[in-house]
């Protein structure tokens, strides 16, 4: 956490030294001029009956207390700056560091602690350093104050303030510290907690329809206990602290008592003395009700802070394994005929077997090739490798005859318009779903591609037609809704070359067969890479890949494969069986 | 339980609380006996100081030095701020515990609650909100608990006592401090009101960010594929700006609070010091007191300025407390009592439906009149448009939903005479959304039948052909996996549901959309598998895919809640219906 911390704070060190400077005059103005001020109020006023003084020593307080009044306001600004501006970046930095990540590292992080890293455990440095800078920053300088002062009016009560200072501090750091894992254990069993609620939520159908209600009662029971038990635990750890603390500092009141009695009688100090040493203290006693508080901000904020750490320093593993190094000629143009290349690419996750393995393959311009095959044997790594959303462990992929990685990435992407398999909807207007923000999209396009999706329809139920707002997810549609929305935008964008992932799954026969139909009439003459599990959807493809655990099994239009490849015929074979035994 | 049928009537927060926390009620009390205590020590300590200076004023000016009263005061003094400040760590300890198990009560309770919800409140209120009701509104109240409720109690406490021992010193002196103390009060409260304003602003600005950070990392294929970094990042950029700019602005004026309570608490130091060294002079305040005025007026002001964001909290706390309340009185499944009984073994399967009529809104009724009736063995199929009702089919028939009118029929039991546990326990169902949960593939496919075997678990993925995946993962069967696991792939997950449902080995077998992300040569095998199972036990499957249902012994064809068309493929073929035109333009292009 430090080292993040230091990384961000450099750019306001500056604000920071201000910060400490406007804190320090304020603790001078209340130790040295305030409290100074009554003691000579006692000493000057009171012993010689001086009226006129006290009058006048109480109209220089004031003055100091709006002199001190105005450095507080300064500093609540000035922190608040300082930590707005840290927050912001950090933010901001871990932001653009997950933008930037491929999909690989999306789902090696998985979004959800993505998204805690990049929300909540900000919050915590945040939450973490404005009480640093309000109310820890205070501390030392007013000890420093008080000892100054001390050290002046008594040496001996001096040497008994000091000890009891850092005696306190030591106290409140090393046992803070020392609690910090039992804090860290708690949140763990808290998140686990959520984890299960979440969970059980999502899955309450088939908890239910397995009547497993007892067995999830048990689970939770469980975490509620852990968690229990790891809370008593933690507090237990740093329950003695503050109370213990105070026992300590007011104890020294009566230390001083003790010794300051035998300096009186020895002539040594004075009444007032001891009267505004005794002022300090309740003063410092005051101020370090922000420690224990803190202290329990640190452990929290400690593992937010790794969590942040891990994340902005993550180097992607791919990238040091890629075996061949490559300097790309970057080139923003180009893409033109849109004919996309496979040459003996290699790509694997990492650590685990290939995913794909040696595949070659030409989609030829203006042509529809089909890829088809089983659940886990590649398809979408392939078209994923096309756009760069992967890098391809090995191999090449040429678009136009040329490396896909000479290609500026943006340009790469923006020649080519892909839907996804599960489609994704921004939380935003319809519009802008299917423009994807592309102010370059005309009207004319923005229609054909609803009419060829078949989302006309669906944008009609709408309230507001195209500038209907859709909802986290696009919850607000149905599955098949949002298909034909994510279809929508793949077609609205002009490019050279259009993939579809197995895009029709959740679409009802009649529907479907009527987009297709659209669809092949508004891509006439563009590339078309189509991912697909029934042969029925492919089978007028110019060229259909017959993928089987990431190799190729077999390559040529639907009749060439029913005559020489075996995995197809598998596959036409278990789609007619079923047909076979319906007739 | 039994008395929760109905919403209880609303009885006060704070009443069902004391209720809730009846194990610890004495410890309550107990605690708040040692806080009145502590705080009377606290209180009376400064004075016993201000009596020491006093002593020790009168020694110097007499020269009479009395050592042994000087101990007694001193050691006193000690005990007083041993049991004063000591306390604390015990009201700690009792306060934590009591919190806690509140919260260990309202945890269990909340999560037995989530089995009798119905399946109306679960389908139309978010989980994000029952989760944080769980979670979030949990800790807000333990934290209220710990820290405020103690606290708010000694601060009352002393400021009494500090009160009442400041008339006792000195009446005069004590009635100008006091009439200048709500100065700071009335300031601060006026600055809180604003920036309560301006926090509230804050909120929203950082509610905002997260949705759009949310959008764009679970949208992030498109925002790579289209191109879209630039506008989500400026977007992203817009709205950090405004949370770094209401942040700002609500700590600025929240920074006010403190210098003007600072400010206020100075300015009755002040009249304290010079009224107090006016007095002093006069004879009329003796230096210990004054000593002593100086320490109250510290312990006044310090827990007035507090009170409010002590009031702030606990308000927080009791809100979250109301909301937790509030879910646990939601509306519960009504307690069976069942008036008939299956013996799921020997079930035969014959499952009818006689003018169902329902809707999942009282004023909207999506179920007409539907009847029908599965013979004992049979496969039926369930098809038509998204939103024709086949899903809900299957939701009154596994009784998520109580149907409206009309009667359903298992083994010619009416299935509202029989317990939902009971009644489930005959069907093993398979749903269009798999469901995973964090635990290792063996423990997700034990689901099932939480009492299997190793041996059987792998019987039950080979059944599947989802063993020679498995087996391919470094850790097999004790693979790791969750929700967002990547180590599988939707179709695998998918493969791993319908594992638990073979386990589980059902008389009765319901597939929603069961197989649409795994491959069709995948589901074939696994067809063939489940047909065996299916043999001699009814199944209801609903699909997209026409060809996955062809050789169902019939077809149901739903539009709109209502059963269109009924019968085997050919039949409906040869109806040249609806069925038939669906049949015929899906597969035209074949």
């Amino acid at each position: 956490m430090i080292s993040i911390l230091k990384r961000y704070l450099k750019k306001y060190i500056g604000e920071i030294i201000g910060n400490i400077a406007i804190v320090a005059a304020q603790m001078v103005i209340q130790t040295f001029l305030i409290i100074g001020e009554m003691q000579r109020i006692i000493d000057f006023g009171v012993v010689e009956g001086n009226f006129d003084y006290i009058l006048h020593a109480g109209i220089r307080m004031l003055v100091f207390t709006l002199l001190a009044g105005v450095c507080t306001v300064a500093t609540s600004y000035l922190s608040a700056k300082i930590v707005a501006g840290v927050t912001t970046a950090l933010r901001n930095d871990c932001f653009h560091k997950v933008l930037s990540f491929s999909a690989q590292e999306y789902n090696e992080f998985g979004i959800s602690t993505l998204m805690t890293r990049t929300s909540a455990d900000c919050v915590q440095i945040q939450i973490l350093l404005i009480n640093f800078l309000r109310s820890c920053l205070m501390l030392p300088i007013l000890i420093v104050c008080i000892m100054i002062l001390v050290f002046r009016v008594n040496v001996t009560l001096f040497s008994v303030l000091f000890v009891t200072f850092i005696f306190t501090i030591f106290l409140l750091v090393y046992f803070g510290a020392k609690s910090s894992d039992a804090f860290e254990a708690l949140q763990c069993k808290v998140d686990r907690i959520s984890l299960l609620v979440k969970e059980k939520l999502s899955g309450v159908r088939s908890v239910r329809a397995f009547r497993n209600e007892e067995l999830e009662e048990k689970k939770l029971a469980g975490a509620n206990e852990d968690a229990y038990n790891a809370s008593i635990y933690a507090n237990s750890k740093i329950n003695f602290l503050a109370p213990l603390s105070l026992v300590i500092m007011n104890w020294a009141v009566v230390v001083i008592y003790f010794i300051g009695s035998k300096q009186l009688q020895a002539g040594m100090a004075s009444i007032s003395d001891l009267l505004v040493i005794f002022q300090y203290l309740t003063y410092f006693i005051g101020s370090l009700a922000a420690v224990p508080i803190l202290i329990n901000m640190i452990p929290k904020a400690a593992v937010s802070g790794r969590r942040i750490k891990e994340l902005l320093d993550y180097e992607p593993e791919e990238k040091q394994k890629t075996v061949t190094k490559y300097e790309p000629v970057l080139c923003a143009n180009g893409i033109t005929e849109g004919e996309v290349e496979f040459k003996h690419v290699i790509f694997g996750y990492s650590g685990a077997t290939d995913v794909i393995a040696d595949i070659s393959f030409t989609a030829m311009s203006g042509k529809t090739t089909a890829i088809i095959g089983t659940t886990g044997s590649g398809k979408t790594t392939i078209m994923n490798l096309i756009l760069r959303l992967y890098e391809m462990t090995f191999g090449e992929i040429l678009i136009d005859g040329k490396s896909i990685r000479d290609y500026d990435v943006d340009y790469l992407r923006s020649r080519i318009s892909y839907a996804t398999q599960k489609p994704m909807i921004f939380q935003d207007t319809v519009y802008n779903n299917i423009v994807s923000y592309n102010a370059a999209c005309s009207k004319e396009r923005v229609e054909a591609a609803c009419d060829a999706s078949e989302f006309t329809q669906v944008l009609e139920k709408l309230p507001n037609g195209l500038e209907s707002e859709m909802s986290q997810g696009g919850m607000n549609l149905s599955g098949g809704q949002r298909q034909r929305l994510s279809l929508a935008r793949t077609l609205a964008k002009d490019a050279a070359i259009y993939i579809f992932d197995d895009t029709f799954s959740a679409l009802d026969a009649k529907t479907e067969a009527s987009a297709r139909k659209k669809i092949k009439e508004m891509l006439k003459g563009k590339t078309v890479l189509m991912v697909a599990q029934k042969i029925s959807t492919i089978v007028d493809a110019d060229q259909i890949i017959v993928l089987d655990r990431g190799r190729i099994a077999g390559k040529g239009t639907h009749k060439e494969l029913l005559e020489n490849c075996k995995e197809y015929q598998e596959i036409y074979k278990t789609q007619c069986y079923v047909e076979k035994e319906g007739m | 339980m039994a008395g929760e049928k109905k919403r209880k009537a609303k009885s006060p927060v704070l009443k069902r609380v004391l209720t809730d926390i009846e194990q610890n009620r004495t410890l309550l009390l107990f605690s708040v006996l040692i806080i009145i205590v502590s705080k009377i020590c606290i209180s009376y300590a400064p004075k016993l100081a201000g009596n020491i200076t006093d002593f020790l004023a009168r020694s110097v000016e007499t020269g009479n030095f009395e050592a042994g009263f000087m101990v007694q005061q001193c050691v006193i003094l000690l005990i007083l701020y041993l049991v004063g400040n000591g306390a604390d760590g015990m009201i700690n300890r009792n306060m934590v515990k009591i919190s806690q198990n509140l919260i260990l009560k309202l945890r269990n309770k909340a999560q037995k609650k989530l089995n009798r919800l119905t399946f109306q409140y679960l389908d139309t209120h978010p989980a994000g909100d029952i989760l944080s009701r769980i979670t979030t509104d949990m800790m807000t109240l333990s934290n209220s608990i710990e820290s405020t409720v103690p606290s708010m109690i000694g601060q009352f406490v002393q400021l009494f006592g500090v009160v009442i021992l400041m008339v006792m010193t000195n009446p005069l002196l004590a009635v100008i401090y006091l009439v200048t103390l709500p100065l700071s009060f009335i300031m601060t409260s006026f600055i809180s009101k604003k920036s309560k304003k301006e926090f509230k602003r804050q909120q929203i600005a950082m509610g905002d960010l997260n949705a759009a950070v949310l959008d764009t990392f679970t949208n992030h294929m498109v925002v790579k594929a289209y191109g879209c970094e630039k506008e989500k990042s400026d977007l992203f950029n817009k709205l950090n700006q405004e949370v770094c700019d209401s942040y700002v602005k609500s700590r600025f004026i929240a920074g006010f609070m403190l210098p003007i309570s600072m400010f206020a608490s100075n300015i009755s130091y002040i009249i304290l010091c010079v009224v107090g060294g006016y007095m002093l002079v006069k004879g009329t305040l003796t230096l210990g007191g004054f000593q002593a005025f100086l320490i109250y007026g510290n312990m006044v002001s310090s827990p007035l300025s507090s009170l409010a964001n002590s009031f702030n909290m606990l308000q927080n706390g009791i809100s979250a407390l109301e909301r937790i309340y509030e879910f646990l009185d939601e509306e519960e499944m009504a307690k069976e009592i069942p008036a008939d009984k299956i013996v799921p073994e020997e079930i035969k399967g014959e499952v009818r439906f006689e003018h169902v009529k329902f809707g999942y809104v009282p004023e909207k009724t999506l179920m007409q009149d539907v009847s029908l009736t599965a013979k004992p063995g049979m496969t039926m199929a369930v098809v038509g448009p998204s939103g024709a009702g086949k899903t809900t089919l299957i939701n009154l028939l596994m009784r998520f939903y109580d149907i409206n009118g009309g009667r359903i029929y298992l083994d010619g039991k009416n299935i509202a005479d029989l317990s939902k546990d009971n009644l489930r326990s005959a069907f093993g169902m398979v749903l269009q959304e798999t469901w995973i949960f964090d635990g290792t593939i063996a423990e997700n496919i034990g689901y099932g039948k939480p009492d299997a075997t190793r041996e059987e678990i792998i019987e039950a993925a080979k059944t599947v052909q989802c063993d020679s995946f498995i087996n391919k993962l470094p850790e097999g069967y004790d693979t790791h996996i969750s929700e967002e696991n990547s180590a599988l792939s939707a179709g695998e997950k998918q493969l791993i549901a319908i594992a638990r449902v073979v386990l589980a080995d059902p008389q009765i077998l319901i597939l929603d959309e069961a197989t649409s992300q795994v491959d069709t040569k995948t589901e074939l095998l696994i067809t063939q598998a489940m047909e065996k199972m299916m043999e001699n036990r009814t199944s209801f499957i609903i699909a997209h895919r026409l060809f996955t249902i062809r050789n169902a012994d019939a077809i149901i064809f739903m539009v709109d809640g209502d059963i269109k068309e009924v019968g085997s493929h050919e039949e409906l073929l040869a109806k040249k219906g609806l069925y038939a035109s669906m049949y015929n333009s899906a597969s035209d292009t074949v």
